[in-house]
């Protein structure tokens, strides 16, 4: 970060204090680096084939096989250049294989959310073993974490071990986490 | 010719009388009399007055993993008057100085609950940037190792206890003695944080797709600077000011700002002991590494209180308050008549009230007959020396942090859930309780668990 780049980003602040609106703040972002979107403009500019992308069905559909699950994952990219709209619909499966907390028990069954579940978070570990690169690595462990199931952890270490360090770490992490044991946790 | 003995006769009689108390002398300012602060963090926050000057305290030293902080905060230290104070290798050295009595925590969000802890345990007093943590587990054992080491802990906003309250143009404790004396109604209040509180900075601090890694820079550690967080490709967009814009250093603009507001909140819905049972979220899909926007967070509390954070303006009409009785409290009109987004101290307007009617009520002439809420504990100093919980502490911290927390949980689902606010859980959502309780790397993670 250097001086010019922060006097920008400040002049973007100061400019939208008194005068928000999206289209003053894409003017800005846009005199000021122009390079890599900035997320909020990127959802507003792509607003529509977000929410088609992500849409119940949609997401759903990538769980039914492993095959389907595979090939969104195969949208992973080395080091941050992953598809913007892969990335949030990789985000949305992560979140919708989990149990819905309004979900019944009969709602569960019937839309096989364990069966999903457990489709995609295998296909995440398949995934992150089989990547020669340790962001690809990573980026699925930063989507097990919230939805692997604890009987995973092995595999998970596994992950950790396939890799270099920052894999190993962030491994750690996550078997940790599906253990239990996280910060604020009552020991 | 002198003897030794007559030397340290004379010697004595003459500090007999010249003993002059240093505090007599100097007062408060006297050098033995102040207390000292060092500085864990010397970017964007740590040059502004609040950190250089300090009021009662002495800046002792500083440490940054980026060595030209670390030469820039060496270099305005000596200008703003303090001469040459220490540069520290890393936070550790600092915390281990018996010379620092205060650690003013400047860093970015993902180390301040780590950090508080590891200050705590080498027996220092902690003065802790916002948002306090960046997950509700990580406030939860700040707040209760804090207290188990007896240290003091304010977080660095105010609003709670002096100056008006962006652009409502008043201070918050005006509303809390009307919310204390039933004026608003004996049931919940509908509150909507909008246009009129400023809420013009919630977008700001979204962060960048598609980033190139770059090659770190020589001075810089990023391995230091990571610390708790998972490792990824070093980009200068995911440091220093702009770290915000990605989740895991922080949660954007509500990370960032968003206890400036939602602590005074608390304070004047009188609900420091408690937090909401339900957030909600309205706004799009979020990417899974980079904080987008949002249009809607909603709070419901077991008493019916909902509190919203109008993300898009579309309840910009509002009144910032409703009571329970109809009765509306809205912001004060700036010299031009409009609502305006920030209010210098000292140019404070009454707030708009009125009644279930939709008529004006003179708000000044009604608190003049209400008795006025108790005092706070508002300086930090004393609270270090006379060891007086300061108003914004640990406790009342963790409370209004776990309202920026629940959302920036909230807005990764891209949807809402339910929350115990007597277990501080999500409740019946493992997915929800996952991002409100994390890990995090090595060492890090047993350095904020040991006792």
């Amino acid at each position: 970060m250097n001086r010019k780049h922060l006097t920008a980003i400040l002049a973007v602040s100061a400019s939208t204090a008194f005068a928000f609106n999206y289209e003053t703040l894409v003017k800005n972002a846009e005199s000021t680096d122009g390079k890599a979107p900035i997320s909020s403009i990127w959802q507003e500019q792509n607003a529509k084939a977000l929410a088609e992308s992500t849409s119940k069905e949609v997401i759903a559909g990538f769980t039914d096989s492993e095959a389907s699950a595979m090939k969104l994952l195969s949208a992973v990219k080395p080091a941050y250049a992953t598809d913007p709209l892969d990335a949030y619909r990789i985000a949305e499966v992560t979140h919708w294989v989990m149990v819905d907390a309004d979900a019944s028990w009969y709602e569960f069954w019937r839309e096989h959310r364990g069966t999903n579940r457990r489709v995609w978070t295998e296909a995440l570990i398949a995934t992150a073993l089989g990547a020669s690169d340790d962001y690809v690595k990573t980026f699925c462990l930063d989507q097990l974490r919230w939805c692997a199931f604890p009987c995973q952890t092995e595999q998970v270490a596994r992950i950790g071990a396939s890799g270099g360090k920052a894999v190993r770490d962030f491994a750690q992490m996550v078997v940790r986490e599906l253990k239990g044991d996280r910060i604020g946790m009552c020991k | 010719m002198m003897t030794r003995r007559d030397m340290l006769k004379a010697s004595t009689a003459f500090s007999a009388f010249n003993i002059i108390p240093a505090r007599t002398l100097f007062g408060a300012t006297a050098p033995s009399n102040q207390l000292t602060r060092a500085l864990i963090g010397f970017g964007i926050i740590a040059h502004s007055e609040n950190h250089l000057a300090f009021n009662g305290s002495r800046l002792v030293g500083l440490c940054d993993p980026d060595e030209l902080h670390v030469r820039e905060g060496i270099s305005e230290a000596e200008k703003a008057g303090w001469g040459k104070i220490r540069a520290y290798k890393n936070f550790m050295e600092l915390l281990d100085d018996k010379g620092v009595d205060i650690v003013h925590i400047c860093t970015p969000a993902h180390w301040h609950g780590c950090m508080s802890v590891m200050a705590a345990r080498a027996g220092k007093d902690i003065w802790c940037e916002k948002p306090m943590t960046r997950t509700v587990g990580e406030g939860k054992r700040v707040m209760e190792y804090v207290k188990t080491k007896g240290r003091m802990f304010r977080l660095n906003t105010w609003f709670r206890y002096q100056n008006p309250f962006y652009g409502f143009g008043s201070p918050v404790k005006l509303v809390r003695q009307l919310m204390e004396n039933g004026v608003l109604g004996d049931g919940p209040v509908r509150c909507v944080f909008g246009k009129g509180q400023g809420f013009w900075w919630k977008f700001h601090h979204s962060g960048r797709v598609n980033l190139k890694p770059e090659p770190i820079p020589s001075t810089f550690d990023w391995e230091m600077w990571l610390g708790p967080a998972p490792w990824k490709p070093y980009n200068h967009e995911r440091t220093h000011f702009s770290f915000r814009g990605y989740w895991d250093y922080d949660g954007g603009g509500i990370g960032d700002m968003s206890q400036h507001y939602l602590d005074p909140l608390q304070y004047l819905l009188c609900k420091d002991d408690t937090s909401p049972i339900r957030v909600d979220y309205m706004g799009p899909k979020q990417h899974p590494e980079v904080v987008g926007r949002f249009n809607r967070i909603t709070y419901e509390y077991e008493d019916g209180t909902v509190v919203i954070l109008d993300g898009d303006e579309s309840l910009k009409d509002e009144p910032f308050i409703t009571g329970s009785n109809g009765t509306t409290l809205w912001p004060a009109l700036d010299k031009d008549g409009k609502v305006g987004t920030w209010t210098n101290p000292g140019e404070e307007r009454m707030f708009r009230m009125r009644d279930a009617d939709g008529k004006p009520v003179d708000v000044a002439a009604l608190l003049n007959d209400l008795p006025e809420p108790a005092p706070q504990q508002t300086d930090f100093m004393d609270s270090v020396r006379t060891r007086r919980r300061f108003c914004l502490n640990e406790e009342t911290g963790f409370r209004s942090c776990t309202l920026a927390n629940l959302a920036i949980s909230a807005e990764r689902l891209g949807r809402g859930f339910d929350f115990d606010p007597a277990t501080m859980h999500a409740k019946n959502d493992e997915c929800a309780d996952r991002y409100l309780y994390q890990s995090m790397r090595e060492p890090w993670a047993t350095e904020f668990m040991k006792d």
